[in-house]
């Protein structure tokens, strides 16, 4: 006999030759079992996921306080909108100001000028009487400095010293 | 019951309708994995597993489809695996007599093997084939289906189930000839 013969004969000797399946009972009800507990199992996560929907009052409060929630959000997002579209605007109409304003008046002065005329347009809690008196003395001491540099003080200071000799120790101390 | 009666009820959820499926294909299932694993623990797994899955994924099947053939697919798949991970090639056969007791008879006896000698037997002359060649083997020359069936079943195209079949016949009858 060949090996083609050979091979031929075994094959159908495997072929003919039924597998018997012996514990076929038992797997069976294992099968059905754990398709059971599966079943019960997925039941049992979904009832206590979505238990909490059975109770009127919760299921109320809830829903409220989403859409309460939700109502904040839009709110928020409302007035974050206006704010900054207004800081914009203020952004804007400042830089004009500095930019092309009277060319007399130094920038700095016309940054607090403007910030006094918008005012109304801000929230800043400073008072306007504030501004003014701290405009009023940077006024005077601009212009005490433009004296200094003028040299109008100098010459008083030096008839001061004139008058009133100065102590070396007071000398010590300019 | 028709198959596709049990089937239908089985999306529905009938338990007692998956018994009857379970009573009426489970031995083909039984019978195909224990001849590519040729152990009946491991073959039991299987169809435990096989049937399993299909009570999973029974509503994604249309009932008009042949049933069968999904029901071996998964099975089959199971089955590669199964020789993938294990390094069956070196599980120890030491009742080959009943091997050399076949082929030395000049006509095949009546009498049926049992499942241990045919789990031996397969182990025996399969265990130089890759997993590829021992499912195309099991299930073209054991087995009986058609090319088209095989490549339904494992995703093989013909051609590769052609060459593997070769393969496997080629290396199964070096292993028969040490025992003429």
């Amino acid at each position: 006999m060949n090996r083609e013969d050979t091979y031929k004969k075994l094959t159908r000797k495997l072929r003919e030759s039924n597998v018997k399946f012996a514990k076929k009972e038992e797997i069976g009800q294992k099968v059905l079992s754990q398709i059971s507990e599966g079943r019960d199992t997925k039941k049992i996560l979904l009832k206590s996921f979505y238990s909490w929907t059975e109770v009127k009052w919760l299921r109320w409060s809830i829903s409220t306080a989403a859409v309460l929630f939700i109502a904040i959000f839009f709110s928020q997002q409302v007035l974050i909108s206006a704010r900054l579209s207004k800081l914009e605007g203020q952004l804007v109409k400042t830089e004009n100001n500095v930019q092309s304003g009277e060319k007399s008046i130094p920038p700095s002065h016309r940054l607090i000028m403007n910030l006094i005329s918008d005012r109304k347009f801000d929230s800043v809690t400073v008072s306007k009487e504030d501004l003014e008196d701290l405009f009023k003395e940077y006024m005077n001491l601009q212009e005490e400095i433009e004296d200094l540099k003028n040299g109008a003080d100098l010459k008083h200071f030096m008839d001061s010293v004139k008058e009133n000799p100065v102590s070396p120790k007071t000398n010590k101390n300019l | 019951m028709k198959t596709k009666e049990l089937i239908i009820k089985c999306q529905n959820g009938d338990q007692a309708a998956f018994s009857l499926l379970f009573e009426e294909f489970s031995d083909i299932v039984f019978s195909m994995a224990f001849r590519i694993v040729n152990k009946e623990d491991e073959a039991s797994d299987i169809v435990q597993e096989t049937f399993i899955s299909v009570w999973e994924n029974i509503r994604k099947i249309d009932p008009d489809r042949e049933f069968k053939n999904w029901i071996i697919r998964i099975a089959v798949n199971k089955c590669y695996d199964l020789l993938r991970k294990s390094n069956y090639k070196n599980q120890a056969i030491n009742n080959d007599f009943i091997l050399a007791q076949i082929l030395s008879e000049e006509n095949t006896p009546e009498e049926q093997l049992n499942n241990k000698e045919i789990g031996d037997i397969i182990s025996l002359i399969a265990q130089e084939l890759s997993p590829k060649q021992k499912l195309v083997f099991v299930l073209s020359e054991l087995e009986e289906y058609t090319q088209d069936e095989i490549a339904d079943m494992t995703g093989m195209n013909k051609s590769s189930i052609k060459s593997n079949l070769n393969l496997a016949r080629r290396r199964i009858g070096q292993q028969i000839e040490k025992y003429l």
